[in-house]
């Protein structure tokens, strides 16, 4: 058998990335950085995660305002994953940092294949607006240390798109799993075993 | 009735190796094709978001027979790359054959840096044991699983067991407890004993004795799971609640070891292998995790074998 | 110390496998060619790619070499070298009217159109040890096929395609219409999907097609014998070679990359009172190479598993499916060879714990 110890430049990103996307479903509500491709921006982050996950076994969908477009075309190019309806898609990207909505059509799985619920990847801003509205969210259960919750590391995600997660997830295990990414790299899972309260 | 010879498609190449792809690039990097790799990377993915659910995935043929660890070796070629350390064990030994061929393997197909320091290790590939030594924060500890399903115990069906999942019926695993009660006074199950993950579902902790358990509740490394042969995937995210299957007047008791220590470093309150010489027909024990045993010996040199450690037989 | 042998590994592992290559090569007699395998033991060959699930001669020629004719073990070889392959694309599906038959045969019906065609089959052989292949001449052996292939010249060359035989039944509406997918309108893959029961039936036929010879055999001979309700009556058994056409992806137009051998068979049984109308069921099997038992094995299955509720393990879908293939079955039955000290000791220590309790029932002590 031939030996092959290099790994080509695309395949050492998206096992990097891979490690780092483990991390923060294993540890919601911190905060890890993916390495993005060159010439995707703002969504590089989220063309490096779904660079590692997509292919042509997967659907996905992209909802949004007027850069939902060019998002969908960087996904579609660097993974030549299909483009599906938002209600059956593996995969559903919000170019922007709320789901309109959305986040309540996507499909959280069957009483007895609760993973084929979808992951959602929330795409927010460099620079947000509003950032004291994290400490009104407290995080717990699995992947968080501290018994009494920890405050979400990542800011700009809206107080609303928190009680839409609470919502589409309360009958765990069926639900969704979201990443919350931002144009720098930084990245913050929340798994549908997080319990989320807001204050 | 008209005989006819029957003939090939086509002429054989001349040269039989003619047909063969080059040798040279067969075998990508990690073995597993990038296709492969998404697919189980996207599955871990979601065992990790549903604790202690099995995920199931198109498992791939590995050149190791199913049942030898195909599954932990699948998540391992998902997982790796060149930064990492690996350490491979087989019943807590880092020597184990079977271990020895695993570790081969990968570093053959990706050139890692291996090691028998729990401590160095980034990834660790794992058959029915964990490590003594407390596991770090950033160490993933990757477990081979033969039979992933906990109620295979009571229900031999595939179909029902998902059904009961699906419901958070346990009452049949409860009740066979309850029987083994009844009948011995005392939970017969050995090692692979059942465990309820995240208070929600009921899990197959692969077949580690009873004395591991407690580490997986709240522990603060990553635990992944796979069966190849079943091709199933689950996992323990870290700080997540695992409790063993007990009753409030039947406590879970690991197993005991009567304050015995290990005959070579001298610790106690580590599992113990229990050996038989030949000769004397005498009992000694040893730490089961030789790594860790290593790592004692050497730094407590002054502490040496004690006869204490063995019994007769 | 008997268990402390399984460690110590490395050098150990090197030395087993040099032994091994002892036991395949070491003796005096002249050394196995590929070719010789894929030729004269071809019916191990074929075995080895259905099981192994790649239609690859030489490369199945060399995995029997290798495994020393353990068919297990050179399929494992051979399906573990597959999943290294890309998947280039799909072919076009075939119709197996359009088969290029050595040998058609219908148990059901006296004569059939186009004839029954018994091609090569020691099905009428007297299975008497032949003492003259101990020292078989080359000249010999040679001048007797030269001497058939000139008496068969002589005979009409067999049509291009033959009638199916259930087709006659299937037009005199007797035959209940069953569909390759089942409930699914899409097509399983079982390579890359763990299957979910009731898998479709496209699954159920991927899985029995790859599955070892011998565990069918043993499954579809239960539900023969008494242990399930299949009377299968053989309608047509085929054996012969199928075009694979691939569309081009360049110009779209459809064309032959080759050709694969393939065993068919299709078995007729009435249904049972409980499964309505007084008509006929088809079990379908298809396998690679020549592998007569394993068709006709997989096409009562097949019929077995359409019931509804199983009255006999050949009859349950998700007991049959699980347990057919050899490279899983092999791979578990031998890792109880693997150390399992620690669990033993796990065991061990619940065993003591129980006998050392008071108040056993006498008849348990010791």
């Amino acid at each position: 058998m031939r030996e092959a110890h290099s790994m080509n430049h695309d395949g050492r990103r998206s096992q990097k990335n891979y490690r780092n996307l483990l991390q923060a479903l294993s540890r919601p509500g911190r905060v890890v950085r993916l390495d993005g491709p060159d010439g995707v921006l703002p969504f590089a982050a989220a063309v490096a995660l779904a660079e590692c996950l997509l292919d042509s076994e997967v659907g996905f969908c992209v909802i949004g305002n007027g850069s939902a477009q060019t998002l969908q075309t960087a996904i579609a190019g660097a993974t030549g994953a299909r483009t599906e309806r938002l209600e059956a898609a593996d995969f559903v990207f919000f170019s922007e940092a709320g789901s309109r909505g959305g986040a309540r059509l996507a499909k959280r799985g069957g009483p007895e294949s609760p993973e084929d619920g979808a992951t959602l990847v929330y795409c927010l801003e460099s620079q947000p607006a509003v950032v004291r509205d994290r400490f009104r969210v407290r995080l717990t259960g699995p992947g968080i240390p501290e018994s009494s919750g920890i405050v979400p590391e990542i800011s700009g995600i809206p107080l609303e798109e928190f009680q839409e997660l609470v919502t589409i997830n309360a009958d765990y295990p069926l639900g969704v799993d979201a990443f919350f990414v931002r144009p720098s790299g930084e990245v913050m899972g929340l798994p549908r075993s997080t319990r989320i309260q807001v204050r | 009735m008209t005989p006819r010879m029957p003939s090939r498609a086509s002429a054989p190449p001349a040269d039989w190796r003619d047909s063969l792809p080059p040798a040279e690039g067969r075998y990508s990097y990690a073995f597993l094709d990038e296709g492969a790799k998404r697919e189980i990377r996207r599955r871990m993915l979601k065992a990790v978001a549903i604790p202690g659910c099995q995920v199931p995935f198109g498992s791939r043929e590995m050149p190791i027979a199913r049942g030898w660890g195909t599954g932990g070796l699948q998540l391992t070629l998902a997982l790796i790359g060149p930064e990492d350390v690996l350490k491979v064990i087989d019943q807590g030994a880092d020597d184990s054959v079977n271990a020895v061929n695993i570790k081969k393997f990968v570093t053959r197909v990706t050139g890692v840096a291996v090691t028998t320091d729990t401590a160095a290790a980034t990834l660790i590939q794992t058959r029915h044991r964990i490590p003594e030594e407390p596991l770090r924060p950033n160490q993933l500890l990757i477990f081979q699983v033969p039979i992933p399903e906990p109620l295979r115990l009571v229900e031999p069906s595939e179909r029902e067991t998902r059904r009961m999942h699906a419901e958070a019926d346990y009452s049949r695993m409860w009740l066979y407890l309850y029987e083994d009660i009844v009948k011995f006074n005392e939970i017969t199950v050995g090692a692979r004993y059942p465990v309820l993950v995240n208070r929600r579902h009921l899990m197959d902790p692969s077949p580690i004795p009873r004395w591991d358990l407690p580490k997986l509740d709240r522990g603060e490394a990553l635990f992944l799971f796979c069966a190849g042969r079943e091709k199933r995937i689950y996992a323990v995210p870290p700080y997540t609640e695992v409790q063993p299957l007990a009753f409030e007047d039947f406590a879970f008791r690991v197993e005991a070891f009567a304050g015995r220590r290990c005959a070579r470093c001298g610790s106690v309150g580590t599992y113990l292998d229990e050996v038989i010489d030949d000769a004397t027909g005498r009992r000694t024990y040893s730490c089961s995790d030789t790594a860790f045993c290593e790592k004692a010996l050497r730094g407590n040199s002054v502490k040496e074998a004690r006869p204490s450690g063995e019994d007769r037989a | 110390m008997g268990y402390v042998a399984v460690r110590g590994g490395a050098a150990a592992i090197e030395n087993a496998e040099k032994f091994s290559e002892v036991r395949r090569a070491g003796g005096d007699a002249t050394l196995l060619q590929p070719e010789q395998i894929r030729e004269q033991l071809h019916l191990a060959v074929d075995r080895v790619m259905g099981e192994g699930s790649l239609y690859a001669p030489d490369l199945a020629a060399l995995a029997f070499k290798q495994a020393a004719g353990d068919t297990f073990e050179a399929a494992f070889i051979l399906r573990s070298y597959r999943t290294t392959l890309p998947r280039l694309g799909y072919s076009e599906p075939v119709a197996t009217e359009g088969m290029r038959v050595i040998r058609r045969i219908s148990a059901a019906f006296k004569d059939i159109p186009g004839g029954q065609i018994l091609g090569p089959t020691p099905d009428y052989t007297l299975r008497l040890l032949d003492f003259e292949l101990q020292d078989e001449s080359v000249s010999q052996t040679r001048q007797r096929i030269q001497q058939l292939l000139r008496d068969t010249e002589r005979l009409q060359p067999l049509p291009e395609r033959f009638p199916k035989v259930v087709e006659m039944l299937r037009r005199e509406g007797l035959l209940v219409q069953r569909h390759a997918s089942g409930e699914d309108p899409g097509l399983a893959d079982i390579t890359r999907q763990a299957m979910a029961f009731p898998a479709p039936r496209s699954a159920q036929l991927q899985t029995l097609a790859r599955g070892e010879t011998g565990g069918m055999l043993a499954l579809a001979y239960s539900n023969m014998r008494g242990y399930g309700s299949v009377h299968p009556v053989i309608g047509e058994l085929r054996v012969g070679f199928l075009p694979v056409p691939f569309k081009n992806p360049r110009t779209g137009s459809v064309e032959c990359i080759g050709e694969v051998q393939v065993t068919e068979a299709e078995v007729i049984a009435r249904l049972t009172a409980a499964e309505g109308s007084a008509r006929f069921s088809l079990g379908y099997g298809l396998c690679f190479g020549h592998n007569e038992t394993k068709a006709i094995a997989m096409a009562v299955l097949d019929r077995a598993m359409s019931g509804g509720e199983p009255a006999a393990p050949s009859e349950d879908q998700e007991f049959v499916l699980t347990h057919v293939d050899g490279i899983e079955s092999m791979g578990f039955c031998n890792h109880y060879k693997l150390p399992h000290y620690v669990t033993f000791q796990s065991e061990l220590d619940r065993l003591r714990r129980i006998q050392a309790r008071p108040g056993r029932p006498k008849d348990e002590q010791p």
